[in-house]
């Protein structure tokens, strides 16, 4: 793959921002790429989550070159990078990785499409814990890197209100909260504190690349 | 309509124990009369009004052409910005789905014979979450909304497609399947075609196979827009937004809604929503009758919704419409 390049992404780093042209495509070795939406006041929120599971700008393959989204390191790690050309001529070029990313635009629509209902239908408490397990998912340590004020900017709610449900889990015995990181102590715990949307994604996301998170 | 159920054989012998929790979720769907009307209307994909050929074919109610011989965006948006004042019934050269409009002579050749146009009921079920994709639809004045369906079987509304785009372009993966829920929301009239003969027209045209791919485009930048709002809005707004996108693809300011699906699509219970309709109903902006729904101040409403109303339609004007 001579085209690809291999770059570390720094914590918050903006990889391809909103509203701009998307010239890159990444495949992230480790790490957590959040997908944001920006409102026009500055408030963002997360759209969906990127691990080594997939790509960031995948869209690509729909032919854009822009960029509706913002893609921001949410956990440090590094990422395989690719031209947008190199990677829409792989694609038109390579039969099995055409269908590797089919399958990936598959899988992603299916979590955005999941986790939009989610985020509709079921408690803070539930989708934070799911929330949380999407992270430990993609970034294999128990100890996850994210401050109160990020998880409740993820999530889209109130510093306190955040305090309130990440208090509740912690109260569990499920999480512990540290200054700049939270821990998970009991992953099953967890998965019962959760709404079922997050098994559903991890089925199917395994339907559709059965070679990530089976 | 076992044909909804998915086939646990096509998932891996490992995941067919996750796989049946899919069961309860499709069980949901004969619970009540309307679950039963649903599960009867269920993948038939509406009724077939005739095989004539498009040049002929005329919209049932209005009797003008399904496709637009006029100019290319001649549509409910042409001109209006982001923000349309009335979404005209009717453009000069007769309402037409703007996707199949964008296609050269050529290319449109191809879809035409195969194209029939359809009347679609409210509440129809066009494809099921993991069942195959049958058809493709084109929405002419018909609504058609995609469902996530949870585990605990409510089925939220993430997504809703009218004339602007199309529903089943999905691409790639075999077996064809739905990822999603479509149903009808707003019942009118959709040219249909087979998905086997699309996406052979798709092979020998890339304009369509381009055009496939921008509705899938536009799909997903909505699809994520609908999952950071849900997170983040309040039910006024959102409920807002869902009338907003529902008007724009209506011909008309009623909007046949019951409150009890509208608390399904959105998610929550029927008593939330019910608030939040009173409460624009005490602003002014809709009024709301059993089983209807009025917007009397298409401005106030956008006032109240969220921004999200505006994002949405910018991600069909940026891909599919770039002369807005």
């Amino acid at each position: 793959m001579p085209h690809l390049e291999h770059v570390p992404c720094h914590r918050e780093q903006i990889l391809v921002d909103a509203d701009s042209a998307l010239d890159h495509i990444f495949f992230p070795d480790s790490g957590v790429v959040s997908v944001m939406a920006v409102y026009s006041d500055g408030r963002t929120i997360e759209m969906a989550t990127i691990g080594r599971e997939g790509c960031a700008g995948v869209q690509a393959v729909f032919g854009t070159s822009r960029s509706s989204a913002r893609y921001w390191v949410q956990i440090p790690g590094s990422a395989a990078k690719i031209s947008r050309a190199a990677f829409t001529r792989a694609v038109r070029q390579m039969p099995s990785f055409r269908s590797l990313v089919y399958a990936y635009v598959q899988a992603f629509t299916e979590q955005v499409l999941l986790s939009g209902a989610c985020n509709g239908a079921h408690g803070l408490k539930e989708r934070l814990a799911r929330w949380l397990l999407m992270m430990r998912d993609r970034s294999d340590e128990d100890v996850l890197p994210i401050t109160q004020n990020l998880l409740a900017e993820m999530l889209g709610v109130q510093r306190p209100t955040i305090t309130n449900a990440a208090g509740e889990l912690e109260r569990e015995g499920l999480i512990e909260r540290g200054r700049r990181q939270v821990t998970i102590l009991n992953r099953p715990g967890l998965m019962k504190a959760s709404c079922e949307c997050y098994q559903l994604l991890r089925t199917r996301i395994a339907f559709h690349l059965p070679k990530t998170y089976a | 309509m076992l044909s909804v159920a998915p086939d646990a054989h096509r998932f891996p012998p490992s995941q067919n124990i996750r796989v049946r929790s899919w069961f309860p979720t499709l069980s949901v769907m004969y619970v009540t009369d309307r679950d039963r009307r649903l599960a009867h209307n269920a993948l038939t994909g509406g009724k077939t009004n005739s095989g004539k050929s498009l040049a002929t074919r005329t919209d049932p109610v209005t009797r003008r052409s399904l496709i637009s011989s006029g100019p290319r965006w001649s549509g409910p948006f042409r001109g209006v910005a982001f923000m349309p004042t009335t979404a005209p019934a009717t453009t000069s050269s007769g309402p037409s789905n703007l996707l199949l409009a964008m296609l050269d002579a050529t290319s449109l050749s191809l879809l035409e014979p195969h194209l029939r146009d359809i009347t679609l009921k409210q509440y129809d079920i066009l494809q099921d979450a993991d069942a195959p994709i049958q058809y493709v639809y084109f929405p002419v004045t018909a609504m058609i909304s995609l469902l996530a369906i949870l585990e605990t079987g409510e089925a939220i509304e993430i997504a809703a497609i009218g004339r602007e785009g199309a529903v089943g372009t999905k691409f790639g993966a075999r077996p064809q399947l739905s990822f999603a829920r479509a149903i009808v929301q707003l019942a009118g009239t959709a040219l249909r075609i087979d998905i086997s003969q699309f996406h052979q027209a798709a092979t020998r045209s890339s304009a369509i196979a381009d055009l496939a791919m921008s509705a899938n485009d536009v799909l997903v930048a909505n699809l994520q827009q609908s999952a950071a709002c849900n997170a983040i809005h309040g039910l006024e707004a959102r409920l807002a937004r869902w009338l907003l996108h529902a008007r724009d693809r209506h011909d008309s300011d009623t909007l046949p809604l019951t409150q009890e699906f509208l608390s399904e699509m959105l998610g929550v219970r029927r008593t939330t929503v019910t608030l939040a309709a009173r409460m624009l109903q005490n602003a002014g902006v809709i009024r709301y009758r059993r089983g209807h729904i009025k917007v009397l101040d298409r401005e106030g409403l956008e006032a109240v919704s969220c921004e999200c109303y505006g994002v949405v339609r910018r991600n069909i004007a940026r891909i599919l419409h770039p002369e807005f």
